[in-house]
């Protein structure tokens, strides 16, 4: 295997669910030559979360790839964050408690419950949201963490979300 | 009459003019991203309006910096900045008008 090849595994090995464009930047490579060796690398997996793609070494089953690409999200790792703390809520406590809006959480329950990670619990007419692999999700939480561009990212879209709802 | 401004602003000695304008385009930049990763996750009307008003914010400093290199006439320079800001004020109130839609779709899901 080739030295770059190595460095680039060796990253995507350390920072599990890793961005394209922060390969790129962290290992100081051009795009093509990324790209050229990421599709050499088999023990690569790459996925597509919200127009994101992250990749993995092939140590991740996909729903801990999934769950690994949300929690590099705040808002989403902060809701997630919530449930391991209260075991299940109201999808309005969580919006109160993270004071965010309603549109900004469901965009984001609509992924989680999609990939398995957060259930929706109907009872009486009521939903209620819980984790559906409470103790994984908690080890997960540990490994990765999210970068500062994501975290800007994420305060914009919330920004506006409010803005566009309050009123 | 004292024209407002002939040939390029950035000439001999504008660096501090220069210097705004770089660091408008480059904090401009940042700011249109940040709108573009929003469209691209929320995908309604309202938040690509506000990509396309924050986009001709970015433009603004971009012809300042084409009119200081002479590629744009001082004239088009002042004609194409109002027009711009008319643009980023329309797209502003149009991202206004579309954000009820993004509550009405949120009412009709019940949530």
């Amino acid at each position: 295997m080739s030295d770059t090849r190595s460095r680039i595994y060796r990253h995507i090995e350390s920072h599990p669910g890793v961005h394209f464009r922060e390969l790129t930047r962290a290992l100081d490579l051009a795009t093509g030559q990324v790209q050229y060796h990421l599709a050499r690398l088999d023990r690569v997996h790459s996925e597509s979360v919200n127009g994101r793609t992250h990749y993995y070494t092939s140590s991740f089953d996909p729903w801990e790839r999934h769950a690994i690409a949300f929690l590099r999200r705040e808002t989403a790792r902060d809701a997630l964050v919530m449930l391991i703390e209260c075991e299940a809520a109201r999808p309005s406590e969580v919006a109160d408690h993270l004071d965010i809006a309603r549109s900004t959480l469901e965009h984001h329950l609509s992924g989680l419950v999609e990939h398995d990670i957060v259930e929706k619990r109907r009872s009486e007419g009521r939903v209620t949201l819980a984790l559906c692999r409470p103790d994984l999700t908690v080890e997960l939480l540990a490994a990765v963490d999210p970068k500062a561009p994501d975290r800007l990212s994420d305060r914009f879209t919330r920004l506006l979300d409010r803005l566009f709802e309050s009123g | 009459m004292k024209p407002l401004s002939i040939g390029g602003h950035l000439g001999a000695g504008g660096w501090d003019i220069a210097a705004v304008v770089v660091l408008s385009a480059v904090a401009g930049a940042v700011l249109c991203g940040l709108a573009l990763a929003a469209y691209r996750q929320r995908g309604t009307r309202a938040y690509l309006l506000i990509a396309l008003a924050l986009a001709a914010l970015f433009a603004r400093p971009l012809i300042a910096l084409l009119s200081g290199f002479s590629v744009v006439s001082a004239p088009t320079h002042h004609l194409l900045e109002h027009a711009l800001d008319t643009v980023f004020v329309v797209l502003v109130l149009g991202a206004v008008y579309y954000a009820r839609t993004v509550e009405k779709r949120l009412d009709e899901e019940g949530l």
